[in-house]
């Protein structure tokens, strides 16, 4: 009776934790995106191949592909809770970064939000974030892109 | 033909081309000036609503910027450091709001640049970063003055819409005057004419 105690314990602390790290495993949800000259290639559906030595080149040419490319470009859309952002810069030769606000430029500093750059070539960072229900806007504004649409609804 | 150019013949046509005179003044020169003020009164009302907005942003951002000076000192009356933790928080939350808000009003092509750079700034000072602190002062500083510039632009614009609208103001004033004195001077010259011209019939009678 004594030795299954101690053994009792250990099996209900194991289902504890198991319990505990199979929720924190559910709550962060990883959303993947990849960054290559003037563009995220997943909301894009396609990488277009822009060469890039300096941002400047990337406001050129948005300016002239912009409306078109955010036309074509795949909503996000998610559930609320946990997401971990894992942005990959692919090949761009500058400092890249991640910054995801509301898109009512009023709610941003009342809204969940994310930035961070440091993103050098190859490199790939993870950004976490709690978002709540409502339009966010996701870009980079040092490669820059243009702001990527993402809904959080039930 | 001398006969045909008596005198009241002469008042006549002077009076009507009097009266005529009048109506293209009311109907045509009057209407354009008063469109014209129409126009630049709504833009004068768009204007004093941007004064307004950039008015309170300026009031808000210094009213936030001194929350947080606030929430600065009471940090330091703290002991506790979860009890500090969330105060710097509130402190940063309140200049990053006043830095959003204030950023709204800068030109649009740079506000995204702007709010990651704020965000940025904004995360690393709540990790107890002074030169990330000092940034989003000076960030304070700059988005301030643009404000402020933006604010002294729409002033000046109001001044000289103010003034184009005295100006049409009195020029229609002034039309509408001589209109009126354009319509009495031609039905004037129109009684003498046939005035005249009865005479004349009664002394070719006689």
């Amino acid at each position: 009776m004594m030795a299954t105690a101690p053994k009792t314990a250990v099996l209900a602390a194991g289902f504890l934790l198991s319990f505990v790290f199979s929720g924190l495993a559910q709550e962060a949800e990883i959303i993947t995106l990849t960054q290559t000259g003037c563009q995220f290639t997943e909301p894009e559906g396609t990488d277009h191949g822009y060469t890039t030595g300096r941002p400047e080149d990337c406001k050129t040419i948005n300016r002239k592909s912009r409306e078109q490319r955010l036309a074509a470009h795949q909503v996000l859309r998610l559930k609320p809770g946990r997401y971990i952002f894992r942005v990959h810069n692919a090949n761009v030769p500058y400092e890249l970064g991640f910054y995801l606000r509301a898109s009512n430029r009023a709610l941003i500093p009342f809204a969940p939000r994310v930035s961070g750059g440091g993103l050098g070539q190859g490199e790939t960072k993870d950004y976490a974030v709690d978002l709540s229900p409502g339009d966010y806007l996701y870009s980079c504004p040092y490669n820059p892109t243009p702001n990527y649409r993402l809904v959080v609804s039930e | 033909m001398a006969r045909l150019f008596s005198i009241d013949v002469f008042l006549a046509v002077i009076g009507t081309l009097a009266a005529a005179a009048s109506v293209i003044i009311n109907q045509q020169w009057l209407p354009e000036k008063r469109d014209a003020v129409t126009l630049l009164l709504d833009t004068q009302s768009a204007n004093r609503y941007q004064i307004v907005q950039l008015e309170d942003t300026k009031r808000e951002a210094v009213r936030l910027r001194d929350l947080n000076m606030l929430y600065g000192m009471l940090r330091y009356q703290t002991m506790d450091a979860a009890s500090r933790t969330m105060i710097l928080d509130q402190a940063i939350s309140a200049y990053e709001t006043a830095l959003i808000s204030m950023a709204r009003h800068a030109p649009s092509e740079q506000f995204d640049a702007t709010g990651f750079k704020i965000e940025n700034l904004a995360t690393a000072a709540r990790g107890d970063d002074m030169a990330a602190l000092q940034g989003l002062a000076g960030e304070f500083v700059r988005l301030f003055q643009i404000v402020d510039q933006k604010r002294q632009a729409f002033g000046e614009d109001q001044r000289t819409v103010s003034g184009s609208i005295a100006d049409l103001r009195s020029a229609t004033d002034q039309l509408a005057a001589i209109s009126a004195y354009l319509q009495v001077f031609g039905l004037i010259l129109v009684m003498l004419a046939t005035i005249v011209g009865l005479k004349r019939i009664e002394l070719c009678l006689q």
